[in-house]
């Protein structure tokens, strides 16, 4: 038998647990105990494969079906391959299998030592006004395409996985695509959210040479937020290039008649992956968000009646929730959730979000300013121009109430047998209950008449 | 040379796939516990919805053919 080798698509890293690798082609991230890493750590270099009697030999087939593990010269020759068609990679030349980090913080295994994904709003700006829209208007000065790589170097040596990049409308940031193409260079996958408003076929082509991995496209109503036919063109061009692409949907109790139809008429269009977004309380307080929350928030009986929509859908779309949906899983396995890497809300822990001048907040919905929060002081861990990434990561003060493994979500979510998977939706206990760990109380698995704090 | 702990763990504790879908949540992929469980969830929740003024949706027929009868 040949060599084995770790596949060079695959960034590991080091956590509390044991550690992360993380697939960038595949977009697989595993989780391992310590034994498990450190044997994924020795496949840095070709090595023999183990013998049967191994503890490591059973994990051997599994790490090399998921593509982690790769025989050292049939690996070679795939990569080789894959590079020849990606003419800014080949350049290079065959780039070796990134070294494990030295993390100055492993975390606690409840936080991550660095975030999976980093959220970043690269700009406020946007040609659209949804309703609804979390972003705040924004008038300082937004981090420079500079600062932006420099932020790049700094999660590339943390070992960030993924770049989840939105706005307002990123397309209109100048730099994007030099951002982009730079996460990729440094093995941090970026990803796209987009209105679509302003894809074309030479747009497409550059998130293509930048090395997107996906792109998502927002459908933030009926028929689009009244653009149906310009996201509809939209989708078509993303669905001809070579991205993924999948679609947002912020189901809203006014959607809901009408959402068998439109995921039937997406999937006529050609889409196969659909995320389900739930709207959420206005990350800046304020009248106007208050109304449109009021008006669009789902409900007990809506969140059971998009249940059974996407039970009925399920196999024919791949179906994404947002975290704030996991309850909706509730009659599954516990066991089950945790094996598929489902762990609800992540904010500040698995997650972060980097607004367009450079503020760190744990999701896009905690981002209130001074004042609110636990302390008082924001949900603000910082800045990234006055501090460095990995230590507002670290520090992270304004966010110990998320980051703290002994306070499980109170109230109806008491005995919920999946509640430590699910953990409800921080920011709407946070906005209906004034507290970030009282229960969901709009979940269908919630105790019935409980209240937050019962 | 082996360098692991005599009968120690060498586990994957989690799998999880998907690149990042947004940049304003964690998405993770759906599955329904099963389709009795969810149908029986859906006619529970109807008399609420109905009684919120919305008039349910029929769904295409290929669909309805798995439904099982609500208890």
């Amino acid at each position: 038998m040949g060599a084995w080798q770790l596949a060079e698509a695959v960034t590991l890293r080091p956590e509390a647990f044991g550690g992360m690798a993380f697939h960038r082609e595949r977009g697989i991230t595993l989780e391992v105990d310590a034994e498990a890493y450190r044997f994924l750590c020795t496949c840095l270099e070709p090595r023999p494969l183990p013998p049967p009697d191994h503890p490591a030999a059973r994990l051997v087939p599994q790490l090399a079906r998921l593509g982690f593990l790769a025989p050292a010269e049939d690996g070679r020759k795939a990569e080789d391959g894959r590079k020849a068609e990606d003419g800014r990679k080949a350049e290079d030349g065959r780039k070796q299998v990134q070294p494990v980090p030295h993390v100055p913080w492993l975390g606690d295994g409840f936080t991550l030592s660095a975030p999976e994904t980093v959220h970043l709003a690269i700009t406020a700006r946007c040609n659209l006004s949804c309703p609804g829209c979390y972003v705040p208007r924004f008038a300082g000065p937004e981090l420079t395409t500079a600062e932006l790589r420099g932020l790049v170097d700094q999660w590339a040596q943390m070992h960030v996985f993924q770049l989840a990049v939105g706005g307002g409308e990123p397309l209109l940031r100048e730099g994007l695509f030099d951002v982009l193409a730079y996460a990729r260079e440094r093995d941090i996958v970026p990803n796209l959210t987009t209105n679509g408003m302003l894809l074309t076929p030479d747009v497409l082509r550059r998130l293509e040479w930048a090395g997107v991995a996906r792109v998502n496209l927002s459908w933030n109503g009926p028929g689009g937020g009244g653009q149906g036919r310009a996201v509809a063109q939209a989708l078509r061009m993303l669905l001809d290039s070579t991205l993924q692409v999948g679609v947002n949907l912020l189901v809203t109790p006014a959607l809901l008649p009408g959402l068998p139809h439109l995921l039937a008429r997406l999937h006529a269009l050609g889409v196969r992956q659909v995320t389900i977004l739930r709207p959420k309380p206005p990350a800046i307080p304020s009248e106007a968000g208050a109304v449109w929350y009021a008006a669009n928030r789902l409900r007990r009986a809506d969140l059971l009646r998009l249940r059974a929509i996407m039970d009925s859908w399920q196999g024919v779309l791949a179906l994404e929730v947002d975290s704030a949906l996991v309850g909706l899983m509730g009659q599954a396995d516990p066991a089950a959730l945790r094996r598929r890497g489902i762990r609800g809300c992540a904010a500040g822990r698995r997650m972060c979000t980097v607004w367009p001048a450079g503020r760190v907040t744990p999701c896009s919905f905690l981002a209130g300013p001074a004042g609110s929060g636990p302390s008082g002081r924001g949900f603000s861990a910082g800045d990234v121009r006055q501090v460095d990434f990995a230590e507002l990561w670290a520090r992270g003060e304004n966010w110990n109430a998320l980051r703290d493994p002994t306070r499980q979500p109170q109230g109806g979510c008491t005995g919920c047998k999946v509640a430590s998977q699910c953990g409800g939706a921080r920011c709407v206990a946070r906005y209906e209950c004034g507290d970030l760990i009282a229960g969901d109380a709009e979940c269908p698995h919630f105790g019935k008449g409980a209240t937050c704090a019962s | 040379m082996s360098t692991f702990r005599e009968g120690s763990d060498v586990r994957i504790l989690s799998i999880h796939q998907g690149f990042a879908t947004d940049h304003s949540t964690v998405a993770y992929r759906y599955t329904a516990p099963d389709k009795a469980t969810a149908w029986r969830a859906f006619w529970e929740g109807l008399p609420a919805v109905c009684a919120a003024g919305q008039v349910p949706v029929r769904l295409p027929a290929q669909q309805l053919l798995s439904q099982p009868k609500p208890h």
